[in-house]
């Protein structure tokens, strides 16, 4: 008895000796200490394919939809996909030209410029919600606001997406073109930089309309916060584009391996949120003409 | 080991059971208080770190999930500004870095980013917790990539600085917990342990009053509980106790009673174990053994007997217990030496059986103690052995007077003390000795030097000298060379300063002669002595008794002397006279018948008869005794005897009388008249004396009478050993026998030509008688 009670207290002092930590690694803070910038060494390019995007949502859910795509080809094709992220100041079609990025998830009008740019082709575009494989572009005011069609957006501000938006932007010029209004019949106009925050501004009253990827507004109208102005046609929606020097074996695999995505069974990061919600479709540069069209005339492809 | 362990602690902790519980309640209390002091601070450091590491993750990844977008971006003063904003919305955090895969290191550190913590960076998984040590003590280094394969980390450093001040403060709070549970502990379980205990300690006072005898109390506590049943099982204890020794107390009481009843006649009585391991310890003596031995009962029992006996002794006991043991029913008397605590050795008388006391075997011893016995047997031997060579001399001694008496005395003594050398001195009337009696050697041829040796201190101070030979002893003169290193022993014969001689014995070299031979051999010589004295006296009484008859036979033939010289003279005188007086009477019978004138002259020469017949009685009957003694005294008794006797010769008488009117007691004075009758008659006789004086002193005390003649004297010692041989002279023996039947003295001083005087002295004492007859005795 007495020999089991020293035994429990024994082991009693050796666990609680154990809950003590005991550190991993010995360092020292006050020395060796670097007053200049410190960077970090990043890996240099390897053998995989590198998979860049356009930004859309905020950009770490950007990286995430895109790493898990990359993943799953990786899966899916046996070769290596990683993201590729464009520095700070740079832009995806130009990577995409320049040969650091082989594949990019852009919009229209992203692909516009690569294909014009550097002959980038277009692999599958994607299929939303309702299953199509195009998308539309929205103008929104606010609920209460009088507005009530693309005549009356003169002389109020309006607030556009990403330059580069197709949805935020190409789509919308060209709904304003055809209700004929310019970019100079605004009070004020802006280009927030994604949807959320073109919704953002409407919704507070810093604009008084927006351009908005249908979406969205219709996710907004139906929850009161917004009332879409107008709608515009489909339009080819966003796609994967391979660059120039991806050799058309590979380019042609990745077509073949994404136009078998399911993205209801396959771990996709937040793939609903995306524009190809459903998969993918085979898509043709020609579908794109109209678009492009207009790009060129707005000033976003060169003339 | 354990055993140890528990006796090492049963020794070390207090006797008092309050004091042990209470000691134990406040190591249970300070233990738990320790161990949960422990457990709360480890715990709580446990859960604290957890709670930092939770944190830690949720705050790091939250940090992570915020700045993901600005590192992708590369926004570094939103980075900055983020992570500044982290380190100081959270105490806990002390550094905070990020990067971004365009962007250099974004810290919160003043002074330049510390390089080693590169080495954190890169690790995998997404989220992280490494723990380092630094100068700032422990950190958690928090890591989290947000977008998973993108060179971009967000690291936080949270220190363990609030975990150990909450540990200090819960530990302080728990202590001071555990101090004052002690206190209440101690208060309560000193308390607890008190009403606890009394029940034990009510039963601890049972058990002594058990002890002390009371075995009728019993406890009355409730049952239910422990102390209720130990209760209970106490008195059921007691009555078995007390049932157990009432039958032992029964059983004792027969062997106490017979113990005490034997300790009373003076047997000392001793209970001896005799179970394996414990043979001979004492169980139980009497007061009589412990008496014997000098201890207290006490001190006795425990003790082993074979300390109590002499060395000599303890085979001897053995041997007798082991018999006993063997089967024997008991021992026979068995005579053994115990050895007393004061270091006398007591000789006992004992015997032993076998019992059973208090289910155990014993043996009980009984002794007595012999030693006075023993002692008086031995002095009775050497008293007997003392009587013997008295009876011995004594019956040698026991004959008439002669030298071969003390010959004979002489040998048995030598006999009885075991020697063969010895000798005799007697003193004679000059103080010189002669010897007159000698064994072992012919000391006869010498010459006697006693009393002037070394031995003859003996005679001055009457005891028993042991001296060794000297110069001037026989036995060195006769055997010069022979006697180195002899002692003699000297005892006187008769008491101190009257001794008739001295015994001697010689005492060869290596013969041991004790006090108890000398004592012998004084009582030898005081009884030779005594026997000499009583020869001589029987032979002076023997010559006395010769004498006496000589004495009676004359008196007998003086007496039929006087007897016809009375009878002549009444028959000469008295008879011619009466038959005269008888004619007259028949001459007067005729006258008055023929002539009756004849009858006056008749009468009158009858008359004349008659009065000479008268007168002839009355001097017969003077001369036998006159009557002038009894009617007149004892002076004019002498005077006219005197007269009668000597003046009517010539001879003048003197007188010289002191107190002589003063009547002495008949006897006294028939005494005094007989011896100066006797004198005068000697000197009417044979003196020859012109004058004699006659003189008479009486005091209180005594009567003394002298009669001086100066006549011829004669030589006194002559006439009394005449007297002795023929008879002739009894006359002055005769006064002397007269004088000493009184008590008093009588003395003849004569010499031929001298004249003579005889003076006597009786005693008018009146325990004269008694006198007279030691007197007589002692003469």
């Amino acid at each position: 008895m007495l020999l089991k009670l020293r035994r429990s207290l024994l082991l009693l002092i050796l666990l609680l000796s154990a809950c003590a930590p005991r550190p991993n690694l010995t360092l020292h803070l006050d020395e060796n200490r670097r007053s200049d910038a410190v960077w970090i060494a990043t890996p240099t390019r390897g053998a995989g394919w590198r998979i860049g995007f356009d930004p859309r949502l905020e950009p770490k859910d950007d990286v995430r939809q895109a790493a898990s795509l990359a993943d799953w080809l990786s899966r899916q094709t046996g070769l290596s996909f990683s993201v590729y992220i464009t520095e700070q100041d740079g832009n995806i079609v130009d990577d995409l030209c320049a040969g650091k990025a082989d594949f990019v998830v852009v919009g229209t009008v992203s692909y516009l410029q690569a294909n014009d740019q550097c002959g980038a082709s277009i692999l599958v575009r994607g299929r939303n919600m309702e299953g199509e494989d195009t998308y539309r572009a929205a103008i929104i005011v606010a609920p209460e606001s009088s507005i009530q069609s693309l005549k009356d957006l003169r002389g109020v501000s309006f607030a556009f997406g990403a330059l580069n938006s197709t949805q935020g932007h190409l789509i919308p010029r060209l709904m304003l073109q055809q209700a004929g209004t310019r970019l100079e019949d605004f009070s004020a106009y802006t280009y927030t930089g994604s949807h959320a925050a073109t919704a953002n501004a409407v919704t507070s009253g810093r604009y008084q309309a927006g351009a908005l990827q249908d979406t969205l507004a219709l996710d907004l109208a139906r929850r009161g916060l917004v009332r879409i102005l107008a709608l515009s046609d489909p339009y080819p929606s966003s796609g994967v584009v391979a660059g120039p020097h991806v050799p058309s074996q590979t380019a042609e695999m990745v077509r073949r391996a994404l136009l078998q995505l399911d993205p209801t069974t396959a771990a996709l990061y937040q793939w609903q949120r995306t524009e190809m919600p459903l998969g993918f479709v085979t898509a043709r540069d020609d579908e794109y003409e109209d678009l492009r069209r207009i790009a060129r005339l707005i000033g976003l492809l060169a003339p | 080991m354990k055993q140890n362990w528990l006796l090492l602690l049963n020794r070390w902790l207090p006797r008092r059971l309050v004091t042990r519980l209470t000691l134990g309640m406040i190591f249970i209390v300070v233990g738990a208080g320790l161990v949960t002091t422990l457990a709360i601070n480890q715990i709580l450091a446990y859960n604290l770190r957890q709670e930092l590491s939770n944190s830690g993750r949720a705050i790091t990844t939250s940090l992570g999930e915020n700045l993901a977008n600005a590192l992708l971006e590369g926004s570094l003063a939103s980075i900055q500004d983020t992570l500044d904003n982290a380190v100081r919305a959270n105490n806990d955090v002390v550094y905070a870095f990020a990067y971004g895969p365009h962007t250099p290191v974004v810290h919160t550190f003043q002074d330049g980013f510390p390089l080693d913590l590169l080495r954190l960076t890169g690790q995998s998984p997404a989220l992280d917790e490494t723990l380092i040590l630094t100068e700032q003590g422990l950190l958690h280094d928090f890591s989290y990539r947000p977008l998973d394969g993108i060179p971009a980390e967000v690291h936080l450093g949270f220190s363990e600085k609030r975990i150990l001040a909450e540990q200090s403060k819960v530990t302080g709070i728990v202590l001071g917990l555990t101090a004052l549970g002690c206190l209440l502990a101690t208060v309560m379980a000193y308390a607890v342990s008190r009403v606890a205990t009394s029940p034990l300690v009510e039963l601890t006072r049972r058990v002594h009053r058990m002890d002390e005898g009371r075995l009728d109390e019993r406890l009355s506590l409730p049952l239910g509980d422990e102390v209720g049943e130990l209760a209970a099982a106490f008195n059921a204890m007691a009555d078995r106790i007390q049932a157990a020794i009432e039958r032992l107390t029964r059983s004792e009481m027969g062997y106490r009673i017979l113990l005490e009843a034997a300790g009373e006649v003076g047997e000392g009585i001793a209970l001896l174990s005799d179970s394996p391991g414990e043979e001979g310890k004492l169980l139980f003596v009497n007061d009589t053994f412990a008496r014997l031995t000098g201890f207290a009962p006490a001190d006795l029992l425990g003790m082993n007997v074979s300390s109590l006996l002499a060395p000599d002794s303890v085979q001897t006991a053995a041997q007798v217990w082991a018999a006993i043991r063997s089967g024997a029913a008991r021992s026979g008397l068995t005579e053994l030496t115990l050895a007393t605590r004061h270091g006398e050795h007591l000789t006992v008388e004992s015997a032993a059986t076998r019992i059973e006391y208090r289910e155990q075997p014993a043996l009980v011893w009984f002794v007595r103690d012999i030693s006075e016995r023993k002692q008086r047997e031995r002095e009775l031997r050497l008293r007997n052995r003392e009587l013997a060579a008295l009876n011995a001399v004594a019956f040698a001694m026991s004959e008439p007077y002669s030298p071969d008496m003390f010959q004979r005395g002489l040998r048995e003594a030598l006999q009885a003390l075991g020697l063969e050398i010895g000798w005799v001195f007697l003193l004679n009337t000059n103080g010189a000795s002669e010897v007159v009696a000698a064994e072992g050697a012919e000391f006869r041829s010498l010459p006697p030097r006693f009393p002037a040796c070394e031995c003859g201190k003996i005679l001055s101070t009457g005891e028993a000298a042991l001296v060794a030979v000297g110069e001037d002893c026989l036995l060195r003169r006769l055997r010069a060379s022979s006697t180195q290193g002899w002692r003699h022993a000297t005892v006187p014969l008769g008491r101190a300063g009257s001794a008739l001689g001295a015994l001697s014995v010689a005492i060869p070299p290596g013969h041991a002669f004790e006090q108890e031979n000398l004592r012998l051999l004084a009582s030898i010589g005081q009884q030779m002595g005594v026997a000499l004295e009583n020869a001589r006296l029987w032979e002076e009484l023997r010559q006395k008794e010769q004498l006496r008859a000589e004495l009676l036979a004359r008196a007998l033939q003086a007496q039929e002397g006087e007897r016809k010289r009375i009878a002549r003279e009444l028959h000469d005188a008295t008879g011619q006279s009466l038959n005269a007086i008888l004619f007259g009477l028949k001459a007067v019978e005729s006258a008055a018948q023929n002539d009756p004138s004849q009858i006056s002259n008749l009468l009158t020469r009858l008359k004349a008869s008659v009065s000479d017949t008268v007168r002839e009685l009355q001097e017969i009957i003077y001369a036998l005794r006159p009557s002038v003694l009894d009617d007149l005294g004892l002076i004019p008794a002498l005077r006219w005897y005197a007269e009668t006797f000597l003046e009517a010769e010539g001879t003048r008488v003197e007188w010289q009388i002191s107190n002589g009117e003063r009547r002495l007691p008949p006897e006294i004075e028939t005494a005094l008249f007989r011896i100066g009758q006797e004198a005068i008659t000697n000197i009417r006789k044979y003196a020859s004396a012109r004058r004699v004086l006659i003189s008479l002193a009486v005091n209180e005390r005594s009567a003394r009478l002298q009669v001086v003649d100066d006549g011829v004297g004669f030589d006194v010692e002559e006439a009394l050993a005449h007297t002795r041989r023929d008879g002739r002279g009894l006359g002055l023996l005769g006064m002397r026998e007269r004088a000493e039947l009184l008590g008093g003295w009588l003395r003849v001083e004569s010499s031929p030509g001298g004249g003579t005087r005889v003076t006597v002295e009786l005693s008018l004492d009146e325990e004269r008688s008694h006198e007279k007859d030691s007197h007589s005795a002692g003469r």
